[in-house]
């Protein structure tokens, strides 16, 4: 609280109308630079004591955040969120350097989780099979359904229903479902529409299909 | 035709004299239409439609991240839970945080189509061997399988009448959504879930 001494000329009878008006004037000044109330009291005669809610003020600042934290929550679990890609399996796409940022920074949305409709060529981000804690980014090749065949073999290989096949835009490092197989479309999280990050890659991540590769049938 | 001739005077639009009735009940209404504090209603509207959203964004968050219900539907978990009518309390943070054992019954993605929804028991955890009756009902015979990494086996506690890791294989840890902690309903069996080896 703060406290501010008057002079017994300015407020010696503290019932006086001029009194009154005064703490009025007053009050209404420094409530335009306070949010919460100002209340001044009249202690004693040569005294104005000024009561102003520090508390309340920290308070309003804690329920907006709490605010701003649960509508956010809530627009990156079904609408678009900000991922930083690790990694290099899909370089040239997206990279990861060592500078404090990561590497590119993407833009996904979630839309597509709500009738898990892909299109082959998407660049989707999912849990990986093996650890649940980590997610990976890589593009969608195989549709669940589709017959594919497998890049350095001649096997051919049906994807079984509601799963998809995955790989790297970069192939040599790339750890993918050339390795750990078709993966359940109930493990993706997104899909990556942009890059917002570095400035000279912003746009649009394109949907595209590897240049040596047959399309599934 | 009615045409309404209306001069503007320092800002204030006055009214010239109607020259027929329905001239005059239109002239009455746009005045009411005036009158109407469109300002104050359009204020009070979207706040109360932002603490709506707010109250929405607050929903999601609990039933998503902290606490679910669910109403599981089917007769594969029989007699553990009924075919219908059960409801159940998820506990959406333990999957998260790892706390899932063999014996609890969870709710994941079916890995057949992700848009269902399945609950079952799980069996085994990552490195876990598990023996399961291969065809149930019609013989006796048993497989041993060893839990890869990462996934876990999950079964119905009805094996004539499941469709569970016995055909379609471990499931990714990632896919489990929730663990099922308690019933609320019906109350003649409100309590914890057995967890059961």
């Amino acid at each position: 609280s703060l406290r501010l001494h008057g002079t017994e000329e300015d407020c010696s009878d503290r019932t006086s109308s001029q009194c009154i008006r005064f703490r009025a004037q007053f009050t209404a000044f420094l409530q335009c630079f306070c949010t919460s109330e100002v209340q001044i009291l009249p202690v004693c005669s040569d005294r104005i004591v000024l009561i102003m809610g520090a508390r309340s003020q920290l308070w309003s600042i804690a329920k907006m955040s709490v605010t701003g934290g649960v509508i956010g929550v809530t627009i990156s679990d079904r609408y678009v969120t900000v991922v930083a890609i690790k990694g290099h399996s899909m370089h040239p796409t997206m990279t990861a350097t060592d500078s404090a940022l990561r590497g590119d920074i993407v833009l996904a949305e979630k839309a597509c989780l709500d009738q898990y409709k892909f299109s082959r060529g998407d660049v989707i981000l999912f849990k990986c099979p093996s650890n649940h804690k980590e997610v990976f980014v890589k593009r969608l090749i195989g549709l669940p359904g589709e017959w594919i065949q497998l890049p350095a073999s001649s096997e051919i290989i049906k994807v079984p229903q509601g799963h998809c096949w995955v790989e790297g835009d970069n192939a040599a490092r790339s750890w993918d479902s050339r390795s750990f197989g078709p993966i359940p479309l109930g493990l993706i999280n997104g899909r990556v529409t942009h890059i917002i990050w570095p400035p000279s890659k912003i746009g649009r991540v394109e949907r595209k299909w590897p240049e040596d590769r047959i399309p599934p049938f | 035709m009615i045409t309404l001739m209306i001069p503007k005077t320092k800002g204030k639009i006055i009214p010239i004299e109607p020259s027929s009735p329905s001239a005059a009940a239109m002239s009455r209404f746009v005045r009411r239409l005036a009158g109407i504090p469109w300002r104050q209603i359009a204020g009070e509207a979207s706040s109360v439609g932002l603490l709506m959203a707010q109250g929405l964004c607050a929903v999601h968050v609990v039933s998503e991240h902290v606490l679910g219900v669910a109403f599981p539907r089917g007769p594969s978990m029989l007699p553990a839970l009924n075919m219908a009518g059960d409801v159940l309390l998820t506990d959406k943070v333990s999957p998260r945080r790892g706390w899932v054992g063999p014996g609890d019954v969870v709710l994941l993605l079916s890995p057949e189509d992700p848009r269902k929804i399945v609950a079952k028991r799980v069996l085994g955890m990552e490195g876990d061997e598990v023996t399961y009756p291969v065809d149930a009902g019609n013989s006796d015979a048993t497989k041993t399988v060893v839990v890869p990494q990462g996934h876990i086996w999950v079964q119905g506690d009805n094996i004539y009448s499941s469709n569970d890791s016995r055909q379609f294989g471990p499931v990714p840890y990632g896919l489990v959504k929730g663990k099922m902690s308690y019933r609320i309903w019906p109350p003649s069996r409100i309590g914890s879930i057995d967890s059961k080896e």
